[in-house]
Formats: C-alpha cells, structure tokens, sequence
C-alpha cells in the first residue's frame, strides 16, 4: 500500500493507495507507529484502497484505541462501496466515524 | 328339485282339495238327513190326514144320508112302518127313527111311540133345541141295549118338527171303510210316486194302487213281513224292487195303513242339488287356492326372492347392499343375519385394504426415500428430476452421482413390478446400477447395463424386468455415452432447433436375459444443449376419455419451454402433463429428468509455497484471473478479502507446506468459485462460532472476523477434508 501522509497541525491525514489486507496492513501499522505523536486527529483517507481485509481491521482496531486513549480522534474518509461492507458487517461502523 | 313355492302350492292344494270333499260330503250327509226328515214329517202328516180323513168323511156321510131322508119325508110322522125296510135298503143304513119334538119316536126300524133315553141316545135330542145345527154325528161304539157297535148320525127336518136318526152297523160301516181305502188308494199321492195301502189285521192287502194286488197277503204282493213291521214309525224297505221310505200306522178295527214314497224322489232334490252345490264349492275353493297360492307367491316367492337379489347383489361385489326383507319375521331374521354376515365381510375388506394401503404407502416412502432430492448445482452442468408416484406404487426411478471431477453420471428406470415386491426390486437396481458404474473405471454405462442384467437375471424369483437409460456426461467435452435397455428414448435439445428424438436400437430390459449385450451409444452436448428424459408414465398418462398424452405432445411441451434450463424444462412438461391428465386418476408414476451441459469448466490452478509471500502471491494470481473474466469490482474486492482470510489464516495456523488455489467460473448465474487447499492440520473453519459485532472497540478481540467476512460476504461457501488435505471453498456470483 502506498501512504502519503499530510500534516496540518494536530491534524494527521494519511491517504492510502491499493489495498489493505494480511501483506500490505504492516506498512499502515508502521506508518502509525512512527507517526502518531502530537496528533489529535488522525484522518485515514480510503479513497484510493480497493479493499480491507481483516487484517487491516486490526490496525484499524489498534488505531482506535490508541486515539481514545490519546483523547484524539479517528476518522475514515471516503471509503468504497467494499469497505464499507467489510466495516459494517463487522461492526466496525458503530465505533468508527467515517466521512463521505 | 321344486321351488319353495311350488312345494307350498302343491300342499296348499292338496289341503284344499281334502277341505272340498270334506265339505261335500257334509253337505251331502246334511242333505240326506234333511230329505230323511222331510219324508218322515210327510209320511206322518199323511198318515194323519189318513185317518182323521176316515172319521171325518164318515161322520159326514152318514150326516148327509139322515138330512136326505129328513128331507125326503118334509115333516115328521109321516114315516110308515111299511116304507121302513126299503127306504133303509135304499139309503144303505141299517136302522131310521123318526123322532118328533117332544123327544117320542115317532115312526122307525124299531122303538115306535119310546120315548128317546139313555146317555147316547138322547144326544141328538139337542137338535130340537133353538140355535142347534142341522145335523149331528156320532163316532162308532158299541150300544147300551145290545152290545152291538153301531155308528149313529142326525138331521133335523126342514120345518123343524123333529128329526131324522140313522145307524150303520158295523159291518156297514167296514164296508164303507174299504170303500173309503179304495176311493183313498186310487187319489191318494205322496209326493209324485208315493202311495198308500190298507191291509187288514190278517195282512190281507185291502187295497193298493195296483188294484191286481189287493186280496194278496201283504208278504206275498209287497215281501213284507207284517209282524215285523215296526208301527208308528218310518223305516226303509225294498218293496216291489224299489228302495222305499214306509211308515204303517193303525186305521180302526185291526185295518193298517201303509204310506210309502219312494227313495229316488226323497233324495230327487238331494241328488240335483248336489252336483250344482258342488260346482259352485268347487269354484270357491279353487278361487281361495288361486288367492292364498298368490298370496303365496308373492309374500313368501317374492320375499325369497328379494333375498336372493339382495345376495346376488352382495356376491357381486357390493358390500355396501343390505337386504331388507320384512314380510315376515322369519326374512326380517334372515335378512338381519345376511346384513351382519355382509357387515363382517366390509369390515374384513376394508381391513385388508387399509393393511394394503399402509403396504403402499410403504412402498411410496421407501421409493421416494432412495431418489436424490437435491440436484447439482455445479458450473458444468446441471439437472432437475422429479417422480410422482401413482396411488399404486409403481417402480420408477432416477439417480444421478459423479465418476470422478470430470464425468456425471444420470439414468430413468422403470421397474415392471408394482408394490412392495416393485418397491424393492427398484431399489435393489438402482444400487446396482450406481455400483457397475462407480466400480467401472472406463464409465461404460452399456457395460454397466449387461453387469446389471446378469445380476438381476441370476436371481429374480419375481420374474420383473426393468427398462433403463444411462447416460455418462463427459463435463470437459460434452460427450455423453449412453445405452438403453428397453427405455422410452430421450429427447435432445440444441438452441435454435427443433426438440430431437434420441432413437438408437435398444437393448431388451434388465432382467430378461442373462446374457443380453448392450450397445454404448454417443452424442455431443454443445454448451447449452439438454437431454429430456422420461418414463412411459409420461407418454402414456391418460385423460377421462382414456387418451394418451402421447410423444408429440410430450415434444411440443418441451418446444415451449421458456428455456433449455432442467428445472424450466420440468416444470413446462409436468404443467402440461397435468393440464392434460385433469381430473383423471393417474394409472402410472410420473418421472422426469432434465440434463443441460453448461459447457467445460473454466479452470485456473496455482500452487504457492505456504509461507508469509503466499497472500500477495495468491491475490494477485486471483485478482489478474478475475479481470481477466471481467468481474465487477465489488465481487472482486470481496473474493480477495475472502481468499485473503483464507490463505492468511493457513499461514498462520495449518503447518502446511503448499497451498494451492483453484478458480472456476460458473455461466449461469455468472460467478466465480475458489478453492483454498493446504496439507496441513485439519481444521474445519466453520466449526468456529462467528465473533461478537456488537462489542465496542476496547473489548472486542483481534481474530475471528476474517471468518465472519467470508460467511457474509460469500453466496456459498464450504469445506471438506479430502487426500490429507484442507479444501475451503467459496463462491461469489457476479450480479
């Protein structure tokens, strides 16, 4: 997955490329990792990912946790139409805010 | 032997016949009787009139005699002496007297210028009293002065200055007596031939009808005994050779009376009475033999023979008739038992058949039991059969299995035997049919029939044969090998053309012949083209006048199917065999099988090595398969979420040393199956239970949702362990 990460302020916005599944979720789990500090509001931007496998759920999941516990925010931002499913079936949508 | 009937009419005949001489013997005795009473009552009344006739006309006779003289001589003394012994010649008397009215006689036989005296004698004096009749009479008795009998009358004269006194001595008066009995003898009639006659105290005959006879003792003229001869009543005798009725009864001074009639003329009216007497009883009695033999006949004939109806009715087959005769107690018994004795008979009928039925029932359940309900639904091919089995259990079946991934096999049959026994035998075919092929590695269905056939012909106590039609479907080419023994051929159809018949030379039925060969035949199935199989309870099925649906309306059902699609096709036939049949029992079963060849698969299969590059590898071999089959992004983003789970979990948990994924498209609907294969441990992914959605972000745990994804996303989704290896397998339709 390619990650272009745009910095404004507080405000992180990651925009992914390609896909998120078992191979590709490690490189979005490093980019978070090394990437997070002074953040209050982290802003996944799906528009270029193609599909999300469970995989990337758990980063997702990760994610989550660590911006509660920051007292920041996580949003996903323009997520297709499979997304979407994989986010709802799984419960991910009742947690996760997620913008047009 | 004689009808019931008839017996009674003979007896009753026989009694009436008795009952009519009965009757005309008592009329007849009765008849007699009367006339024997009759005679008696005439006899008696004759011989009365008889004798008070005798006194009687001898009273007046001799009244007559003085009152003629009286008035001969006018007035009294003018009697001479003289003229005394002549005027009593003349007269016919023995003495006169002339008496005046002082009571003195004045002129006579004897006793001139005596005054009347004695008891007897001054009688008559009462003439002269004023008022007195004109004569008077006296019956014979002996006189005071001599003993002598005599028999004395008088007349007064006509001036009333005395009377005139007769006498006739007894002689005269005998002498009158016979005359009297001849006179009587000659008028006298009983009847129409009786007569009388008078003998004297001698049994001299004194007179008789046939006056030849008189002067003759009465034994000799009339051979009767005098002294035997009972008096006073009636007896009978033979008297001059003629049966008579007598009766002899005293006249006076020893002479008898003898009155006889004869016995032809007493029982004349008896003797014409009867025959027509007869006559008319006998009309009677043969009028009451012709009511009560009617009677007869129709009360007792006509209820033996309602009877008779009743169980003639019941005999043939109508166990729901009663017989319901109540003329008499003894049918209304009879028939009471007939109706219990029938009543028994349903209830056993209707056993037996319940116990058939339940045997039927049995026969359908094992029947329906043993045919495979759930049809393929695989990308190569697919089918559709159904059996409806007739209220008698019929033998028909189908079957269809796999040889192997690449051939299908599908077959009709049809068992002659109904029943249990066909239930049975159908199934014992069937196993052996599926064995011959699945045990035959070059899937040979004609070598599977002759295998079959010598099975069932080495031992079939039943002697029932079955017809079949196998057909072996080449999924790679679309080659189907068949051969038929004895079946109805199947139709094929190709788009665009008309349905064709499948008509090779068939083999005979299984279980004929033991050693009977079968042809292997061939036919190509393009992508989309069906095969239509049936059993003769299609073709055959009748309506209500007894018409059969026949092939060519069996090749215009399926012309109009909306589709070659088995299912369609199916549906279309039955639709039409229904519409057709109506109301109509159904004699047969009722089997259908639809094949259609979708056409060879499309296949793609990869192996990868099962370590951490196996995700990405087996994505991108997926994802460049899937564009290249033009799959819309949405199903193409789940099947690789799907395959990503899948071979990630592997991975991570089998211990395999190789995964391989497998992708095969369907046609119809358009859509994609993979399988996930990896030698590792076995482990059944659906065994694990789905994870809780509902928890929120803190409290939910990692793992378990990749599986989830997959169930939900996913049309089909499926595992099995096959050759040591994990075979997950998931499905995805395109639309």
């Amino acid at each position: 997955v390619n990650i272009v990460h745009a910095r404004e302020g507080s405000t992180l916005t990651l925009a992914l490329q390609g896909r998120l599944d078992t191979s590709t979720a490690p490189d979005l789990e490093a980019a978070l990792a090394s990437s997070l500090d002074g953040v209050a509001a982290l802003v996944l931007d799906f528009a270029g990912v193609d599909y999300l496998s469970s995989a990337g759920l758990r980063v997702l999941l990760s994610a989550q946790k660590r911006m509660a516990a920051a007292h920041g925010s996580l949003a996903l931002r323009r997520v297709n139409a499979a997304v979407r499913d994989v986010l709802d079936i799984t419960g991910f949508s009742d947690f996760l805010a997620i913008e047009p | 032997m004689l009808r019931l009937a008839t017996q009674l009419r003979l007896r009753l005949l026989g009694l009436v016949a008795v009952t009519f001489l009965a009757a005309v013997f008592v009329l007849w005795k009765g008849e007699t009787i009367r006339a024997r009473r009759d005679v008696e009552l005439l006899l008696r009344v004759n011989y009365r009139d008889v004798t008070t006739g005798f006194s009687d006309r001898a009273d007046y006779q001799l009244s007559m005699t003085a009152r003629d003289i009286a008035e001969r001589l006018g007035t009294s003394g003018k009697l001479a002496a003289e003229d005394v012994a002549a005027l009593c010649e003349e007269e016919e008397v023995q003495e006169i007297y002339d008496i005046g009215t002082n009571g003195v006689v004045a002129g006579g036989s004897r006793l001139v210028g005596v005054k009347v005296h004695g008891e007897q004698w001054s009688e008559f004096l009462a003439l002269l009293e004023p008022g007195a009749p004109e004569t008077m009479s006296q019956p014979d008795r002996p006189r005071t002065s001599d003993g002598k009998v005599f028999k004395y009358a008088a007349a007064r004269f006509p001036d009333g200055s005395g009377y005139i006194e007769v006498g006739w001595s007894e002689e005269r008066f005998l002498k009158y007596l016979r005359q009297r009995a001849y006179g009587y003898t000659r008028s006298w009639h009983i009847d129409e031939r009786g007569w009388i006659a008078f003998a004297d105290r001698n049994g001299i005959l004194t007179s008789h009808a046939d006056m030849s006879l008189a002067g003759r003792s009465v034994r000799d003229a009339l051979g009767l005994d005098p002294a035997a001869i009972p008096r006073g009543d009636i007896f009978r005798a033979e008297i001059l050779g003629e049966e008579m009725f007598c009766f002899a009864g005293p006249v006076r001074d020893g002479y008898w009376v003898l009155l006889a009639d004869p016995a032809s003329d007493v029982f004349a009216s008896r003797n014409r009475f009867m025959p027509q007497m007869s006559a008319v009883q006998l009309a009677v009695f043969a009028a009451l033999f012709a009511f009560v033999s009617e009677m007869l006949r129709r009360r007792v004939a006509g209820s033996v023979r309602e009877i008779g109806d009743a169980l003639r009715r019941i005999a043939g087959g109508d166990l729901a008739g009663k017989a319901d005769v109540r003329s008499s107690l003894e049918f209304s018994e009879l028939s009471d038992n007939i109706n219990a004795t029938v009543d028994a008979l349903r209830s056993a009928a209707e056993e037996r058949i319940r116990r058939v039925e339940a045997d039927l029932e049995l026969g359908r359940t094992i029947q329906q039991a043993t045919l495979p309900a759930e049809f393929p639904d695989e990308e190569c091919w697919r089918l559709d059969a159904s059996m409806e089995a007739a209220r008698e259990v019929g033998g028909d079946f189908y079957d269809f299995f796999p040889l192997g991934e690449t051939h299908r096999a599908f077959l009709v049959a049809d068992v002659s035997g109904k029943g249990i026994t066909g239930a049975l035998y159908m199934m014992n075919a069937k196993t052996l049919v599926k064995d011959a092929l699945l045990a035959d590695p070059a899937r040979d269905p004609a070598a599977a029939l002759a295998r079959v056939n010598a099975e069932l012909c080495a031992n079939n106590p039943a002697e029932m044969f079955v017809t079949a039609w196998i057909g072996v479907l080449d999924l790679e080419t679309g080659r189907a090998a068949f051969a038929n023994a004895g079946h109805n051929p199947p139709l094929r159809l190709r788009a665009g053309e008309a349905p064709e018949w499948l008509r090779e030379r068939s083999g005979v039925p299984l279980g004929c012949f033991g050693n009977a060969a079968y042809r292997l035949r061939e036919t190509v199935l393009a992508p989309g083209d069906a095969l239509f199989l049936y059993t003769d309870g299609v073709t055959e099925a009748a309506d209500a006048s007894n018409a059969f649906f026949g092939e060519d309306r069996l090749v215009s059902a399926v012309a109009s199917a909306p589709s070659r699609d088995p299912r369609a096709l199916a549906a279309t036939v039955r639709a039409a065999v229904s519409a057709f049949v109506g109301a109509a029992p159904r004699a047969d079963d009722l089997t259908i099988l639809a094949v259609q060849y979708l056409g060879p698969p499309e296949r793609h299969l990869k192996t990868f090595p099962c370590d951490a590059t196996a995700t990405a590898a087996s994505a991108a071999y997926l994802e460049e398969i899937l564009d290249g089959a033009d799959c819309p992004p949405r199903p193409k983003a789940q099947l690789l979420v799907a395959l990503d789970e899948i071979v990630s979990n592997a991975v991570r948990c089998s211990g395999a040393s190789g995964i391989a994924v497998e992708v095969r498209f369907a046609r119809d609907p358009r859509g994609a199956a993979v399988s996930v294969s990896d030698d590792g441990k076995p482990f059944d992914p659906l065994s694990v239970p789905p994870p809780d959605t509902t928890l929120s972000a803190d409290e939910r745990p990692i793992g378990g949702l990749g599986l989830l994804l997959v169930r939900e996303t996913m049309d089909a989704v499926a595992y099995r362990r096959a050759h040591g290896c994990n075979i997950f397998t998931f499905r995805k339709n395109f639309a």
